[in-house]
């Protein structure tokens, strides 16, 4: 007996799937005309917490923005200082702006962040304050200095699938659909189950949250303690001076710089940091020369305002802030 | 082996190459179609296509038995050892840690200590699935509904289908294994309908379901205090569970259809229910019919008194709820279902004066004791039932819930539209009516935007897991 015979002509097969292919290829060409003719709408946020962070500092640092005070370095300062806030407790209510990154990119990032802001907002700042933590200055050269090209132009892909990478995806026009089109259907949720995800549920929240704060963040985690006890010691990473000097020549003229470095949670603080830190700072500042060192700002808080071993969360951020503002308040009314 | 993967797009392939060969010989055909299906079994764990073999040998050689067998004692006593068989391997694989931890909980709290050890236990993919399907041909054997099959490599064939074999639809001896024994005739039809289907479902997997799931985990991962959001949760784990599982169920009838063979409908537009009896008619139609068909009836049905038929109502969807987890909430899911198919008979046959109520209130009393099946089905554990009901009065919402309802809409207009558009025209292939260009328009939109959210991890179709 024959398994199985078919009951139709070679003409009614190509009429069930050519037409679809047919109407696939035409789309196909409908988007990458439209991509190469630039008509395609800018690519929105679309990924990870971390690249929508990245991203909307990227596009903040080269937007007007009044701000007269900017803050750059590493997550500390984007997490620990609500820019807003500072603004309203500063004398006269100067606009502030934080620009913060994240621990891997290196100080001529940093620099190039600044740059960007002072391009698009010129002979505007006046004040540039430095916050990092001591471990970003131990840190070797950073090297995301590729990825932060790749955020400035747009161009980095995090949320890219394998399976559409290379050749298919390019031919279907699916990079385009993926990345500018359906990203302004779809906002992307947040995954796993940590506070964030609770808080902002979307990457585009974090980006509405920035904004509304003049680019601080939250950190929402919950603090976990040391296992082990912390070691003391300092130490600057050996290519800082280079960094630190070019940084200081990007300083916009006319502008002040002020440095400082923020605190770490208690039981992450070892014996002796507060004079270790102070000693850190000095030796740094042979080569950052800072108009201004900030040192009275804490070696340590206790852990209920943190989020993490060095991310203070959304109460320490407020203390920080306000404690920052009384530091600033007295800098900002003097002469420069 | 996951339809929406890039393993299951290269197995079709060469699975359709080696059945056209063997177009000429049934024999032939066969031998590829239980090979092929143990191949796509064996790519979740090779160790598990024994137990797979174990049930088919057994419920063949036990119907082949009682083909031959002279007294109805010698029939029963092999019905009696098939059931015990297959659900005895059910029960070890699927509810020994379950009924465990339950009675260790129960002595505990009458103050004695079993420590029973946990096993660790892998839960073989569709062992229900299939466990249900060849229990179904020996029972149907016994009630002479079917004759018993001699054909052993079909009924290898019908127990281990690849399109279905995992998640359904479940099918009986009476239309899937008569399949096996025959020419199928392959239609330009069959392939239009194969390829429709198969796009579609995976359209609903794909870029629905999936995409549906991180708005769903959303509310249900996280502690929440909002009426609003528990309710937005759930509604959209309401369509990502139809999106995952009745695509499924196109997917596996789309690429039968393809091969020659017609599966039972398993979905028929559910959301549009007025009654839960309605609902449980158009809901994972092969699993309901089944419990009806093989538990429902052989507890008596509704041939004895009225509390009789609301104890035997209430059974069967309870054991339905325990059928798709080792879990309370499933069993929570099951009686609350048992109990409204109760209270839906009760209104049927003692409403006041033959009240009807206007359908627009059937529909949305039905759908909202759907939904809240939905989160006692989607919940973790009995105290999050707790906590999600109790949020239930909270009306705060966060400030993103305007971006999650956006998501929301979105992702369901395509599947409300199709379903509106079919449910107007009678027609759940509606779609194929359309002229050659609009569908092959709709066709190619689909699949552009399947190929869009592939991922090369596919993720796993919710009803895997039972």
């Amino acid at each position: 007996m024959k398994s199985h015979e078919y009951n139709f002509s070679l003409r009614q097969l190509a009429r069930a799937i050519l037409p679809t292919l047919v109407v696939l290829a035409g789309l196909a060409g409908v988007l990458r005309a439209a991509r190469s003719l630039g008509l395609m709408p800018t690519r929105p946020v679309t990924s990870d917490p971390h690249y929508a962070v990245l991203a909307h500092q990227s596009r903040a640092a080269r937007s007007h923005h009044p701000a007269q005070i900017v803050l750059v370095g590493d997550s500390t300062c984007m997490a620990d200082v609500d820019a807003r806030a500072l603004s309203q407790r500063l004398p006269g209510q100067p606009r502030v702006l934080n620009l913060g990154l994240l621990i891997w990119f290196d100080l001529n990032t940093y620099a190039e962040v600044l740059s960007d802001f002072a391009s698009a907002n010129p002979g505007q700042v006046r004040v540039v304050l430095l916050l990092v933590t001591p471990e970003k200055l131990a840190l070797p050269r950073a090297t995301a200095q590729g990825l932060w090209g790749e955020i400035r132009l747009n161009e980095h892909e995090p949320d890219s699938p394998a399976a559409l990478a290379g050749a298919p995806r390019d031919w279907l026009g699916l990079k385009c659909l993926r990345e500018n089109l359906l990203p302004r259907l779809l906002a992307t949720p947040m995954r796993g189950n940590g506070e964030a995800a609770a808080r902002f549920a979307f990457s585009s929240e974090i980006d509405a949250y920035q904004t509304a704060h003049d680019g601080s963040t939250l950190d929402l985690a919950r603090f976990i303690r040391p296992q082990q006890p912390p070691k003391p010691g300092y130490t600057l990473a050996e290519d800082l001076e280079a960094e630190s000097r070019a940084f200081r020549a990007k300083v916009p003229s006319g502008a002040r710089l002020f440095v400082g470095l923020t605190p770490r949670a208690l039981s992450y603080s070892p014996p002796g940091d507060r004079a270790q830190r102070l000693e850190m700072l000095t030796h740094w500042n042979r080569w950052v020369q800072a108009d201004t060192l900030l040192t009275n700002l804490p070696a340590a808080w206790p852990d209920p305002f943190f989020a993490s071993k060095e991310h203070l969360n959304e109460l320490g951020q407020k203390r920080f802030t306000a404690l920052l503002a009384r530091e600033l308040a007295p800098l900002l009314q003097e002469r420069p | 082996m996951l339809f929406n993967s890039n393993d299951f797009l290269a197995f079709f392939a060469l699975f359709c190459a080696g059945y056209f060969v063997a177009g000429s010989s049934l024999f032939a055909r066969n031998l590829i179609m239980v090979a092929g299906s143990y191949v796509f079994y064996s790519w979740w764990d090779p160790r598990f296509t024994v137990l797979l073999l174990f049930t088919s040998v057994l419920d063949f050689s036990v119907g082949w038995l009682m083909g031959t067998a002279a007294s109805q004692g010698r029939r029963r006593a092999l019905l009696v050892t098939s059931i015990v068989l297959n659900l005895g391997v059910l029960a070890t694989f699927k509810y020994f840690n379950f009924f465990r931890e339950s009675f260790d909980n129960l002595f505990t709290a009458l103050g004695w200590s079993l420590h029973w050890k946990a096993w660790d236990i892998v839960l073989p993919v569709g062992i229900s699935f299939y466990t249900f399907q060849s229990m179904s041909y020996v029972v149907d054997v016994y009630r002479r509904t079917i004759p018993a099959n001699r054909d052993f490599l079909g009924f290898l064939g019908y127990v281990s289908f690849f399109p279905h074999l995992v998640a359904g639809p479940i099918q009986r001896g009476t239309t899937l294994l008569p399949q096996f024994g025959r020419t199928l005739v392959i239609t330009g039809e069959d392939i239009e309908l194969g390829i429709w289907l198969s796009v579609w479902g995976l359209f609903k997997k794909v870029v629905i379901a999936d995409n549906l799931a991180p708005l769903v985990e959303l509310v249900y991962n996280h502690p929440v205090s909002s009426g609003p959001m528990v309710l937005l949760g759930t509604v959209a784990f309401a369509m990502q569970i139809y999106c995952d599982f009745s695509g499924y169920s196109d997917i596996a009838t789309g690429v039968s259809r393809l091969l020659g063979f017609r599966l039972t409908l398993n979905f028929n537009l559910p959301y549009f229910a007025t009654s839960l009896r309605d609902f449980w008619r158009c809901w994972h139609i092969s699993l309901s019919t089944w419990l009806r068909d093989y538990l429902y009836l052989s507890l008596g049905g509704n041939r004895g008194s009225e509390a009789r038929t609301y104890l035997n109502l209430g059974i069967t969807m309870l054991l339905g709820g325990l059928w798709h987890g080792a879990s309370l909430t499933f069993v929570l899911w099951g009686l609350w279902h048992g109990l409204g198919l109760i209270a839906n008979r009760w209104w049927e046959q003692h409403r006041p004066g033959g009240a009807v109520l206007p359908a627009w209130l059937s529909w949305l009393a039905t759908q909202a004791f759907v939904l809240y099946g939905w989160m006692l089905f989607r919940a973790g554990s009995l105290d999050q039932v707790l906590e999600l009901t109790r949020a239930l009065v909270g009306l705060s919402l966060p400030h993103w819930w305007p971006t999650y309802l956006s998501n929301l809409l979105v992702l369901s207009a395509p599947l409300v539209a199709v379903q509106i558009w079919q449910r107007r025209t009678g027609d759940l292939n509606a779609p194929l009516r359309l002229p050659v260009w609009p569908r092959a328009a709709l066709q190619g939109a689909l699949l552009l935007l399947i190929i869009a959210f592939w991922k090369p991890e596919a993720s796993p179709f919710i009803y895997f897991q039972f």
